[in-house]
């Protein structure tokens, strides 16, 4: 009745959201500290006393957020890449077997949904990200790397991706 | 009847699914800045919270002398802006008059002649 796919984008997507809602958080707090900056935290959000303050905060906030994506990032594009069961070495899978560790190998079904979701992060990212440089809400340095690290992960993803149709297509066969 | 029910569960799991995605992103918005940019037009800023009043509010209580002075100063800005070439250095310097003795004058001649016409 409940759909498969759903469950399981819901349920991939807790990890991310609640780590780059705390980075977000987290890193605005901590470079509010570090740079001398006055933040208020009030009904209207976090509140800085002058657009300079404003950009500065805001761009190394979204560069936080962009390193805890990256780590994400990493993680599934290891998975995808090396780990797949899909395409994973027999040397691996037997260190991985004799260190008890053989749960880090997925299938299709565990990593695209993981890796939609962390990518679907860095495309929102980017874009928001854009909408700032150009309303001049943050750096422009800031997006260029974003968008960098997101055409990294859309071809990583469309190299995997192809690569597991390529190998499930040759076993119809 | 399943179907439905079915429809309707698979709705509040996709719109579980958006607010989570759009929930870093949308509290990246959460965030502002203090404007505190000073009033250049006696005329443009007409907010009732604020302690800056405009020459327009009737509770201003702005002297006759004063206003007419603010409106001549802004009067002459504008033509000096209208006139300037476009560039983004000011050519005329701006000179405080703290006595304005010379515009008194001038507002007082006004008020004289209006009460003698009258």
């Amino acid at each position: 009745m409940l759909s498969k796919i759903l469950v399981k984008l819901i349920d991939k997507a807790i990890v991310p959201t609640i780590l780059l809602l705390s980075a977000r958080v987290v890193s605005i707090v901590l470079a509010a500290k570090y740079m001398g900056i006055n933040i208020k935290i009030s009904s209207e959000g976090i509140v800085t006393q002058n657009s300079a303050e404003y950009v500065k905060l805001n761009s190394y906030s979204i560069l936080f957020m962009l390193a805890m994506l990256i780590i994400g990032l990493i993680y599934v594009a290891i998975k995808g890449l090396v780990l797949h069961d899909s395409h994973v070495k027999p040397t691996i899978t037997a260190k991985l077997f004799s260190i008890k560790a053989k749960s880090l190998i997925q299938s299709s079904s565990e990593i695209y949904p993981q890796w939609g979701v962390w990518s679907l992060y860095s495309f929102m990212l980017s874009a928001v990200a854009g909408i700032m440089a150009m309303s001049k809400l943050a750096y422009f340095w800031v997006f260029y790397l974003v968008t960098f690290v997101t055409l990294i992960n859309t071809v990583l993803f469309i190299y995997d991706f192809e690569d597991d149709i390529k190998i499930k297509m040759e076993d119809k066969k | 009847m399943k179907k439905i029910i079915s429809f309707g569960l698979n709705s509040v799991l996709l719109a579980i699914f958006v607010s989570m995605i759009l929930l870093p992103i949308g509290f990246m918005g959460k965030m502002k800045y203090e404007n505190d940019s000073s009033v250049l037009s006696a005329q443009d800023y007409s907010d009732e919270k604020s302690s800056i009043k405009s020459l327009d509010d009737p509770d201003s209580n702005i002297p006759e002398d004063v206003e007419q002075f603010i409106m001549r100063m802004e009067r002459e800005y504008y033509q000096n802006q209208g006139n300037k070439p476009s560039t983004s250095v000011p050519t005329d310097v701006f000179k405080e008059d703290i006595e304005r003795e010379e515009e008194m004058e001038i507002i007082n001649d006004i008020k004289t002649n209006d009460i003698e016409n009258q």
